[in-house]
């Protein structure tokens, strides 16, 4: 009898299924201000300081979730990943956003969603591809503004696929911040 | 020559066939140049054409992305009607930004409607216009997700979206890499151009004036960014009238800024950036500049006067408006070479009570001097910002001789009466003599010892210093002229006086 592993970090966790795989991550912190100094050294062709952004920046937690193999080069909405899915798989991604969110009219809705059938569209996606389909929640869950983003590998199965998301999503559990 | 200069060179050539034209010549070195600022990598080892690259990657329809706003807003790199920024993503080491983050903002559709689905046309950006119904969700809350559209386009720019819209959007990053080489014709817009004419102080506030305008839209007002020793304090509109700018460049539109800063004491340097609007590839420093905030010190230099023993007494006062119960220093020049820095310290309730300030700024300084004339400034030394440090005051000066007054020369009877004043500072309370003559002839030497409290008080001595002398004379007009006698170290008997008098017969 096989474990199933669970995934932990940045105030998420979720019991993985098999065959699912997952990220939790927070990209680094820009450490350079938008400053003289930096466009000095910008416009004399030097290596930008500033090269993943600039101070200010409030980075906060993603969690992807997969069940194919996710590639290590990936956008926070899943570019990179979801052009390798296949007509089988599907792809969940939870992006966090600043507290600034909280009581906001986009994310006035509480509590991590469970998806329907009918709420995927194949124009739903960040850039459409062929044969998926997709659908986005803003949220708070936990005192933490999110969204919720999935893409189903293909819209033919979207009952098939969505129950899968939803069993998947039953299974993740959000720290408050 | 660098391998963009060779290459453009290279094509430009190949292209200089007989039947080429020089529209055609100028425009393929344009979209080469395009091409490899688009995706300069990608330009030089794919065998794609310098059109397709200077979209960059995934440009067509079915591709799936969102078209670039100024494809389809008449080159304006913002969002069209009916539409809202929905929010931003950033590709880290842009060569679109110098290799800083390249951000992305996008505009959705409200659910009204007003937009549908389509594939943009007429340039190489032929991406998707209200097609996909996504929001990265940072900008523009107050607006819910029930009512939001497919996205309609997307902005790009080299400053960050909760700047460049601030109040609209938020800092909450997110990040996409693969959209790092897309781009439009339309993209590669210039920066903006401008100066900082005037940066000059009043009081505690410095005051910045120029211009500054976009080339993509020269007629809008943009804003400019200043920075105040390497920090950003703030965002302003330009919006004053340049009629000379509008005329040198041809544009429209009120380009000019004026802006007032309150800035503590202290020299800083100021920088103002032009905030791009259209393309381009940022936001370049358009003027900068040093000043020194704060008030100058005030003072006056009350006296210079010859003092015992071969000195010079300066008196006055001195305070900083900055630090106004410090003492300060006060230098003091002789003959225009600077001697020392003086500390303030003395009481002057005078002063206190006229400014309405505390502490001790009187000075009350002798400098041992050789004997002769001098010229003596005396400088106040700023504490705390500030134009420099003032010229207090400048005055003449002679040491080591005596000094003196022959005030009044009159005939009555067979004799003149000689009136006046004369003492050596050298022994300032000490009766000197003073030497007569009439008509080019010694009469004699007399002592002085007559009280002249006016004198004491001018130069600050004690003794009796007066002289009242009648000489016999016969009738006629004679001339009198007055020595006062040295008794210090330094040689000379000055002349304090000459008269004329006439003598009536007796």
């Amino acid at each position: 009898m096989t474990t199933e592993p669970t995934l932990t970090g940045h105030g998420f966790s979720v019991q993985l299924p098999a065959a699912w795989e997952g990220r939790v991550y927070r990209r680094s912190t820009p450490v350079a201000a938008f400053s003289p100094q930096n466009r000095a050294s910008i416009a004399a062709g030097e290596p930008s300081p500033a090269g993943r952004g600039w101070l200010g920046e409030h980075i906060n937690a993603v969690l992807h979730l997969a069940n194919f193999p996710l590639p290590a080069d990936r956008g926070d909405y899943g570019s990179g990943a979801v052009e390798a899915m296949t007509a089988r798989n599907t792809f969940v991604a939870l992006v966090e956003f600043g507290q600034e969110c909280l009581g906001t009219a986009l994310y006035s809705s509480i509590g991590l969603p469970r998806v329907e059938p009918r709420r995927f569209d194949p124009n739903g996606l960040q850039r459409r591809i062929p044969g998926q389909s997709g659908c986005q929640f803003f949220f708070t869950e936990a005192s933490r503004p999110m969204c919720l983003y999935v893409v189903l590998g293909s819209h033919r199965d979207v009952d098939l696929l969505s129950a899968q998301v939803n069993r998947v999503l039953d299974r993740i559990k959000v720290d408050a911040p | 020559m660098t391998l963009s200069e060779r290459l453009v060179s290279r094509i430009s050539t190949r292209s200089k066939s007989p039947t080429s034209s020089r529209r055609g010549f100028l425009g393929g070195a344009a979209l080469v140049g395009a091409a490899l600022a688009a995706d300069p990598w990608g330009f030089l080892v794919r065998p794609a054409s310098a059109y397709a690259s200077v979209c960059g990657t995934d440009s067509a329809c079915g591709d799936g992305y969102s078209v670039f706003c100024c494809t389809i807003n008449g080159g304006k790199n913002s969002c069209p009607p009916n539409s809202f920024i929905g929010g931003w993503w950033k590709a880290d080491n842009s060569s679109f930004c110098g290799g800083a983050a390249r951000y992305y903002i996008d505009c959705n559709a409200y659910r009204d409607g007003a937009w549908h689905c389509h594939c943009a046309e007429g340039t190489c950006d032929q991406r998707r216009v209200a097609c996909n119904q996504f929001r990265y969700g940072q900008c523009s809350l107050q607006i819910p997700a029930s009512q939001t559209g497919p996205v309609v386009c997307r902005m790009v720019s080299c400053t960050p979206p909760w700047q460049q819209f601030g109040g609209t959007c938020t800092s909450s990053s997110a990040t996409d890499n693969r959209t790092a080489t897309h781009s439009a014709p339309c993209v590669g817009g210039r920066n903006p151009v401008g100066s900082l004419d005037v940066l000059s102080v009043s009081g505690d506030t410095v005051h910045l004036r120029g211009w500054a305008f976009d080339p993509d839209r020269p007629g809008s007002g943009i804003t400019v960014s200043v920075h105040r020793d390497g920090v950003g304090v703030g965002r302003f509109g330009t919006g004053v009238r340049r009629s000379d700018i509008n005329r040198v460049y041809g544009i429209t539109g009120d380009h000019g800024y004026s802006i007032a800063l309150k800035t503590g004491p202290g020299k800083h340097t100021f920088g103002v950036y032009g905030i791009n609007l259209g393309g381009g590839s940022g936001n370049p420093l358009i003027g900068s500049g040093s000043v020194t905030v704060g008030s100058a010190p005030r003072g006056s230099l009350d006296s210079v006067v010859t003092g015992p023993n071969s000195t010079i007494r300066v008196r006055g006062w001195a305070y900083d408006p900055d630090q106004p119960a410090a003492e300060i220093k006060v230098a003091v020049y002789r003959d225009d070479v600077g001697l020392a820095w003086f500390p303030t310290g003395r009481r002057r309730s005078d002063v206190n009570s006229t400014f309405g300030i505390t502490g001790h700024h009187g000075f009350d300084i002798s400098i041992p001097s050789p004997p002769g004339n001098h010229s003596v400034r005396v400088y106040a030394i700023n504490v705390a910002g500030g134009a420099g440090n003032p010229l207090l005051g400048k005055r003449q000066v002679r040491v080591g001789v005596p000094m003196g007054h022959l005030d009044s020369a009159l005939a009555r009877g067979g004799s003149v009466r000689l009136r006046g004043w004369a003492f050596d500072p050298d022994q300032p309370a000490t009766a000197i003599n003073v030497a007569v003559y009439r008509d080019g002839n010694g009469v004699s030497r007399f002592p002085t010892g007559r009280r002249r409290p006016d004198v004491n008080s001018v130069f600050g001595v004690t003794g009796n210093h007066g002289f009242d002398i009648s000489i016999p004379s016969p009738s006629g007009r004679h001339t009198f002229e007055v020595f006062a006698i040295n008794v210090g170290p330094a040689s000379g008997n000055p002349l304090v006086g000459t008269r004329a008098v006439q003598v009536a017969p007796s």
